[in-house]
């Protein structure tokens, strides 16, 4: 678009430009033309006025044609009645005798006039390959034959003068179209910078980042359209609130149903029986909070949720130290020494660190080592968990499968978590064969990376 | 003050609209020693708190005419009978609420009868209506449930919020081996959303801070597949 409108404003005033300029360089050439020929028919008729005055010798007229501009461009000279030739003609000008356009005193060949003097003036025809101003002027003995006085210009010399206006106009034209380009580009990143800013806008909020918000600067119309999306994705936000809520208001409710089969499944006389039927009702419990905990969690993280990953993961592997100090686990964590935000509430990542954790207590023996291993990447930040246990069954970790946790929640919290934080999380073997988790976790908005208690 | 009827049995109003709960929350009850009279409304639960004065109030929050936050203002504009409400939503900001009403308790659904009765007896021993001993000693441990205060042989113990509950619990059934199931209703509320390892850690916190471990107990024993048992340690001569 920016392209087409910085076309559309640079082609419109390239035609005023030259709609303009064309005929203002064509009306300068002329005045020019004009302006150089009146300056030869003035020199002629001064010449003239000089014959006139009677004074006039041999060789005072040579001195005055000498004085006369002579070069390749301009040329004066004067046929005496003898027919000599005082001066130098241009190439293809007779070197004696009078010029065969020639008229009798006082008459040109364009018709005459009277200078002021109350001689005939001097009169323009194209000859010798130039324009010619002449003028007769009548012998001393005011018969015979007369004085022919010439003044030649060549083509060059007549439009001389015109080059230097049409380099001005050329420079006042291209001087116009730029600064049309600077406009042009000045409005269309007013108009195109809004836009491109709202496109990305709406590509974060498909992306699953509904706190994206687009500016609402710029021209109106365009600013409309930003204010318009950002109430799109409030609507979202609230939509996705209000379904967060009912699931969580629905699952609330299934907690009273649930206490009842609680206490039935207790008060059951076979132990074996109780025993079974409480931890159904147990797994359905844990299942139920789950959901409550997922739909709640905008609400418990906020809009834009921060953690300062380096903190959290630290703290948490120190509260499991007393039972791995405990089981003699030797157990490796390598931390950076900056923190590291990322997108993720500092509840959910403790939860995360502590369903990993569990994981590793629960399905490796006593005395079995692990690793836990946070580092600051580009787009976030890597945590590794990696045991030296007999490793995670086949299809453990994939999307939609209940892990072994005890729970039965462990990865599926951790996987939550990753996602959220607009990360992913990938399981593997350990070097030495065990099981390895590895999260990527997003990092947190600019604005949000600020420390937060855990 | 409602004197504990029926030779010193503690006398519970239970206020539950879901019969099925009521019903076997109320046999429950019964079996662990407390009299139970129950009502399914709000209005008839204040009248009844007012003219039957029970021990304790177990109020449940969805009640058919009234809701349940409601009556537990108003009960509390009449009486001062310790109330426990049960409630199915767990935030912080509900509880803080519930409490701030004048609960004296709480309990998240779904729960387990002993949670129910453990929490009726800790609320009767807070509000003195209870001849039991409000400080549990075990040996040279010494648990002060007013204050929160645990020493061990005089010296005092520090103990975070969960940890100290965890071994109330076990201290009130010393001797006996408590699984980490009951642990986690007892302590936990929700039994349901930690695990085993979490009963084991905090464990493991309470034996470094009271100076043992797993392979050298002294209070504490693990009894491996069953729970953990408090007992006094043996004292070697």
């Amino acid at each position: 678009m920016r392209r087409r409108i910085l076309l559309l404003v640079v082609g419109m005033t390239t035609l005023v430009v030259l709609a303009f300029a064309i005929p203002l360089a064509l009306l300068v050439r002329s005045a020019v033309a004009d302006q150089a020929q009146k300056s030869a028919v003035d020199q002629a008729n001064t010449a003239a006025s000089f014959l006139r005055s009677g004074n006039a010798t041999d060789a005072s007229i040579r001195s005055f044609v000498a004085d006369q501009r002579n070069d390749a461009d301009h040329r004066t000279w004067i046929v005496t009645p003898e027919g000599d030739v005082i001066g130098s003609p241009p190439t293809g000008a007779p070197r004696s005798g009078l010029l065969p356009n020639g008229a009798a005193p006082g008459r040109g060949p364009h018709g005459g006039g009277d200078d002021d003097a109350g001689g005939p003036r001097a009169q323009l025809r194209d000859d010798f390959g130039g324009r010619v101003a002449e003028v007769t002027v009548a012998g001393p003995d005011g018969a015979g034959r007369p004085y022919q006085v010439v003044v030649w210009i060549s083509p060059a010399a007549l439009h001389a003068g015109a080059y230097k206006w049409w380099g001005l106009l050329a420079v006042a034209s291209g001087g116009l179209i730029a600064l049309s380009f600077v406009g042009g580009e000045l409005v269309t990143r007013r108009l195109v910078r809004p836009l491109e800013d709202s496109a990305q806008t709406a590509r974060r909020i498909s992306a699953g980042d509904l706190a994206a918000r687009a500016t609402t600067d710029g021209p109106k119309e365009v600013a409309e359209v930003g204010t318009a999306l950002n109430q799109l994705a409030d609507r979202i936000d609230e939509l996705v609130i209000e379904e967060r809520e009912t699931v969580a208001d629905m699952s609330h409710r299934m907690r009273t149903p649930l206490t009842a089969l609680r206490l039935d499944a207790e008060a059951l006389r076979d132990p074996d029986d109780a025993e079974r039927i409480g931890a159904h009702v147990s797994a359905l419990e844990r299942t139920l909070t789950a959901v409550i905990r997922a739909a709640r969690r905008p609400q418990r993280e906020g809009r834009a949720p921060a953690a300062d990953a380096t903190y959290v993961v630290g703290d948490r592997v120190a509260f499991w130290s007393a039972l791995t100090d405990e089981q003699q686990r030797k157990v490796t964590v390598s931390l950076p020494s900056e923190p590291v935000f990322v997108r993720c509430a500092a509840e959910d990542l403790a939860a995360t660190i502590d369903a990993l954790v569990e994981n590793v207590i629960a399905h490796t023996p006593e005395g079995n080592a692990f690793a836990v291993t946070l580092r600051a990447t580009d787009d976030g930040a890597l945590l590794e968990v990696a045991d030296d246990g007999p490793g995670l069954p086949d299809g453990v970790g994939e999307r939609g499968r209940s892990d072994r946790g005890s729970t039965g929640l462990g990865l599926s919290i951790a996987r939550q978590c990753a996602e959220a934080s607009g990360g992913s999380m990938a399981t593997g073997r350990s070097l030495t064969g065990g099981a390895l988790v590895v999260l990527h976790l997003g990092p947190a908005a600019p604005a949000q990376a600020v420390p937060t208690d855990s | 003050m409602a004197t504990p009827t029926l030779a010193g049995m503690p006398e519970v109003l239970l206020v539950e609209d879901d019969a099925a709960i009521r019903t076997a929350l109320t046999r429950s009850l019964r079996e662990q020693g407390f009299v139970v009279s129950t009502v399914g409304e709000g209005m008839s639960a204040l009248t009844t708190a007012v003219a039957a004065k029970p021990d304790v109030v177990l109020l449940d929050l969805g009640l058919p005419d009234v809701d349940g936050a409601d009556v537990l203002s108003m009960l509390r504009a009449v009486s001062d009978v310790p109330v426990i409400v049960a409630t199915a939503r767990d935030d912080e900001a509900e509880v803080v609420r519930l409490l701030d009403l004048g609960a004296d308790d709480y309990v998240i659904k779904p729960f387990t009868a002993s949670q129910i009765s453990a929490r009726v007896r800790a609320v009767l021993r807070r509000s003195g209506r209870t001849e039991e001993d409000p400080v549990i000693e075990v040996g040279g441990l010494r648990i002060d449930t007013r204050s929160r205060e645990v020493t061990v042989d005089g010296v005092e113990v520090d103990l975070a919020r969960k940890e100290f509950d965890l071994l109330l619990a076990l201290a009130r059934r010393s001797g006996e081996v408590v699984s980490k199931r009951e642990l986690l209703a007892d302590v936990w509320q929700l039994a349901w959303g930690g695990s085993d390892r979490t009963v084991d850690v905090h464990l493991s916190w309470l034996r470094r801070k009271l100076g043992e471990s797993a392979q050298r107990p002294r209070y504490l024993h693990s009894v491996r597949g069953v729970g953990v048992r408090l007992v006094a340690p043996v004292v070697e001569h």
